[in-house]
């Protein structure tokens, strides 16, 4: 297992168009980073430079310490799952899985205690010789990553592997990867746009947006100390609660709701006066929970079974809590919601970053 | 549901019937003439069926043009069967790098060259290249007649769809796995062409059995001749052999429509394939 | 973001698909593109001199003594005009057989109409035309002997001039139409059910579903089949040999067969000006229409 390296790659083409800016990483030796981020954020084209099937313009990518820019990527000792699985139509899934190993002349007996391990762990031993076309969606899927541990790389690259299943295979293959994960220890670079896959499975979260590095941090920092209204939005279903604000007098101005700052945040909010208010759903509660009271008037309620979405009218502004089930009060009903003022964030209005 | 009404079913029946009967008419026609002499079939054109069903036509055209029909037949299967593989492995391999490297401007260039050369009227490129074949050397053997009918633009456009469909992750997973070029072409991509070489293989077979216009031209005798020139000869000649010629005529039909039949449709879905948009 | 769609291959380098591309490339460079140069070169020589190793240039003469050559400019109007007569009816009747027989009126006879359709498409074009000038002989042949049992007035075939240009066509139509009428069945296998049912539920008519749901869907196949269409008409060459010899008094003398003849008497210049001819036109024509239809003139 190795580590990864990311000094300021680089990406742009015929030094026009830039896709990525610079980016900075340093993942430990088994690690899986999660790289997120919407479409077009670069997050495949960061992971398609550390496999080499991407040009570097410039910048350094380093497996355990080398610099691997110019080398093939058949010698980077990585291996990739692809999001279409691309396994070889005409070949089982035996030899599929053994592909690679035969073209670096692996004795035939190696070979076989690899891919049978492999398949056995992943429980596609019964079926070595058909050929995928027979297949399913997530026992391709399987065979794909089959390919990938027999190889034994240093490090392992997921693209988007669980984006073409239902959503049902796609929560079952999840753990599947998350045990994988935990029993061989490895390094895996992992690509998503699902924030759920990249909660549950990363040691930490890589969050891209249009070839920039936002955060980079565990996914608890990711959800409670966004850098960034673009993460902050990013993750949490249903997401924080952003909104306008006025600072004045050391409180945020929701219109006519005033919601007292810390000292340490009303100072770094500075100068300027409008900012972004964010606040979570789980962090708006109701009746004699300590929090800054505020009062509210219900716009809708949406019942979920365990608990019920309530989207209350807070001054100027519309926030959504997380109730209890057994919310019962229909719209229109003035209430008392209370604020944890730990979970209350500023983001400037600008740029985005929090405060 | 739509319904269709009897009579229109009946009508779309009739016409479809009319045309299918106007396509096959001219090898039936074809066939019952090549039993019948040329007296019979002058007297009578219409007869649907042959006074006799005797292969003596076979003797009179034994010999066309002073050199024997196995001949003929032989230098057929050989030209057409040599141009067909030679054909389809370069013509393969020559798709294949050019949709792994599209953008290369020799690529790019050659591909236009190619393109060109599909534009030339065919049947004229003989000139030229009956001086090609003389300032090369190859007039009169069998290599020149081969070379000159191996490219087609059918099989090109076949095989370039082909591969243009072939996943981009595949070939780099094959590209990670290890594999390098030589190896990415025979171990991974050549076993999931094969049907479409098959196909090209058979639609390039049937084309070039057809030709004779660049047999003819490329040739100094008839040593070299296949069977379709052997027609165009016993046709010109005066003294009109009727039976002849409908002989011959279904000498040559009779192998290239087995052939179709049999693979019908690989033939009309790898035949239309570069021009159906999609 | 519109740079995705930038996407360029690493680095490409070239190193084996130079081996690769090397037979593909010299079969073309010495039949395809040298033939063709080497055609052009000798449009400017004196044809008693083209095969000698350094013929004699006469520049444009040659295309000036085939442009005041009667034959061949009635000889290129008749091509041009055959051309487009062929394309237009080529197009519209496989257009009309594949609804036909896409329909829900032909349904199970659908493979063996397909069938009988593609059938002169490969078998030897040479056979087939053989056949059709027997069918056609004004005294032996099949058709006015079945016109003259049906009390219908005989056809003149190839033997008049003012029919040889249809009985041509006719030949031509049974050996290239099922190429476009399966092209066309592809095609509208292709096109989009949900929008006919749209229509259907919107009460449109039979007519008025082709009008505008299927027609606008298969306008690129349209255009590219007529350029097709329009190389290969261009091309009339086999036809003519097989059955008229460019006859009568050279109303089928179509400008590749012209040309052929001049090859055949050593009038090399000449008959490579010819070619030359034929082959602008058919450049500027197939680039022009395809330009047109890039720049949406045409759809």
């Amino acid at each position: 297992m190795a580590s990864v390296e990311l000094r300021q790659v680089t990406k742009s083409y015929d030094g026009k168009a830039t896709v990525i800016h610079g980016i900075d990483l340093q993942i430990s030796h088994g690690e899986m980073a999660v790289f997120v981020g919407p479409s077009g954020c670069g997050k495949s084209t960061l992971l398609r430079m550390i496999a080499g099937l991407e040009d570097i313009s410039s910048g350094d990518v380093l497996i355990d310490g080398q610099r691997v820019n110019d080398v093939h990527p058949r010698n980077r000792d990585i291996a990739m799952v692809f999001q279409d699985y691309a396994l070889y139509p005409h070949k089982s899934l035996y030899d599929n899985m053994a592909f690679g190993l035969r073209l670096r002349k692996t004795p035939e007996a190696e070979i076989r205690s690899r891919v049978m391990d492999a398949a056995r762990l992943l429980r596609i031993d019964h079926m070595l010789e058909r050929r995928p076309a027979s297949l399913s969606g997530g026992q391709r899927q399987r065979v794909a990553i089959g390919r990938a541990i027999v190889r034994q790389p240093k490090v392992f690259l997921f693209d988007e592997p669980l984006s073409n299943l239902d959503a049902q295979l796609r929560a079952e293959m999840r753990t599947e990867i998350k045990k994988l994960h935990q029993r061989l220890g490895a390094t895996i670079i992992y690509v998503t746009h699902d924030q759920v896959e990249a909660m549950t499975l990363a040691d930490r979260i890589a969050v891209l947006r249009a070839g920039h590095k936002v955060q980079y941090a565990t996914p608890q920092q990711i959800y409670n100390t966004p850098a960034a209204v673009f993460v902050a939005a990013f993750t949490g279903s249903p997401p924080m609660n952003l909104v306008p604000c006025r600072i004045e007098g050391g409180q945020a101005l929701l219109g006519d709701a005033a919601v007292p700052l810390p000292p340490a945040l009303v100072h770094r909010a500075g100068a300027a006066t409008t900012h972004t208010f964010g606040i979570r759903p789980e962090a708006i509660g109701l009746g004699e929970l300590p929090g800054i009271a505020l009062p509210a008037r219900v716009v809708i309620t949406e019942p979920l079974g365990a608990e019920t979405l309530v989207t209350f009218q807070v001054g100027d502004a519309e926030l959504v809590a997380r109730c209890n089930a057994q919310f019962q009060h229909p719209p229109g009903t003035a209430l008392t919601v209370r604020l944890a003022p730990e979970a209350i964030h500023l983001f400037d209005r600008a740029s985005g970053q929090a405060l | 549901m739509h319904h269709p009404a009897r009579w229109q079913k009946i009508l779309a029946w009739g016409v479809a019937g009319l045309v299918s009967f106007v396509c096959l008419y001219p090898y039936y026609w074809m066939l019952v003439s090549a039993f019948r002499t040329s007296k019979a079939i002058l007297a009578s054109p219409l007869r649907p069926w042959p006074e006799t069903l005797s292969l003596d036509v076979l003797r009179e055209i034994a010999m066309v043009g002073g050199t024997p029909l196995w001949r003929y037949a032989l230098n057929s299967l050989v030209i057409t069967g040599a141009s067909t593989v030679l054909g389809v492995l370069v013509t393969a391999l020559g798709a294949y790098a050019l949709v792994r490297r599209p953008h290369f401007w020799a690529f790019r260039l050659l591909r236009a060259g190619f393109m060109v050369t599909i534009m030339y009227p065919y049947m004229l490129l003989v000139i030229p290249v009956y001086i090609v074949m003389f300032k090369l050397g190859l007039l009169g053997s069998y290599s020149g007649i081969v070379l000159f009918l191996a490219l087609g633009p059918i099989q090109f456009f076949l095989l370039e769809q082909f591969f243009q469909t072939i996943p981009k992750s595949i070939i780099e997973a094959a590209v990670i796995d290890g594999a390098n070029e030589a190896q990415i072409l025979f171990s991974v991509v050549m076993p999931m062409a094969m049907p479409v070489v098959a196909t090209a293989a058979i639609i390039t077979f049937l084309l070039n059995w057809a030709q004779w216009l660049p047999v003819m031209v490329v040739s100094r005798s008839p040593d070299t001749y296949t069977l379709p020139v052997a027609l165009m000869n016993l046709n010109g000649e005066l003294g009109v052999n009727f039976q002849g010629i409908m002989a011959l005529s279904v000498l040559i039909t009779i192998p290239v429509t087995l052939f179709f039949l049999i693979a019908q449709r690989r033939v009309m879905s790898g035949m239309t394939a570069g021009a159906v948009k999609g | 973001m519109a740079v995705a769609a930038l996407q360029t291959p690493r680095a490409p380098a070239i190193g084996v698909f130079w081996l690769f591309v090397l037979p593909f490339a010299a079969l073309t460079a010495v039949f395809g593109v040298w033939p063709i140069v080497l055609s052009i070169q000798t449009s400017f020589t004196l044809s008693s001199s083209a095969l000698k190793p350094s013929p004699t240039w006469v520049g444009f003469a040659n295309y000036l003594a085939i442009f005041a050559d009667p034959v061949f400019v009635a000889s290129l109007w008749r091509t041009l005009l055959y051309t487009f007569l062929a394309v237009t009816s080529t197009i519209v009747l496989a257009l009309l057989y594949a609804l036909l027989l896409n329909s829900a009126l032909v349904g199970r006879g659908r493979t063996f109409f397909k069938l009988a359709v593609f059938l002169p498409v490969v078998t030897p074009d040479i056979a087939g035309y053989v056949v059709w000038r027997w069918l056609f002989d004004q005294s032996f042949g099949a058709i006015n002997i079945a016109l003259a049992e049906l009390h219908l007035p005989t056809f003149g075939g190839l033997a008049s001039t003012s029919t040889v240009l249809q009985a041509v066509l006719v030949a031509e139509l049974w050996h290239h139409l099922g190429f476009y009428v399966v092209i066309f069945l592809a095609n509208l296998a292709l096109c989009d059910k949900g929008q006919m049912e749209a229509a259907d539920i919107d009460g449109a008519t039979a007519l008025q579903k082709f009008w505008h749901v299927v027609l606008p869907q298969l306008r690129p196949a349209l255009l590219v089949n007529s350029v097709y269409a329009l190389i290969q008409y261009l091309k009339t060459f086999t036809v003519v040999a097989v059955m008229t010899k460019g006859g009568p008094n050279d109303s089928t003398n179509f400008l590749s067969y012209y040309a052929y003849q001049l090859f055949d008497q050593g009038r090399y210049g000449e008959a490579t000006a010819m070619a030359t001819v034929l082959f602008a036109i058919v450049i500027v024509l197939a680039v022009g229409l395809m330009h047109m239809q890039a720049r949406g003139k045409l759809t």
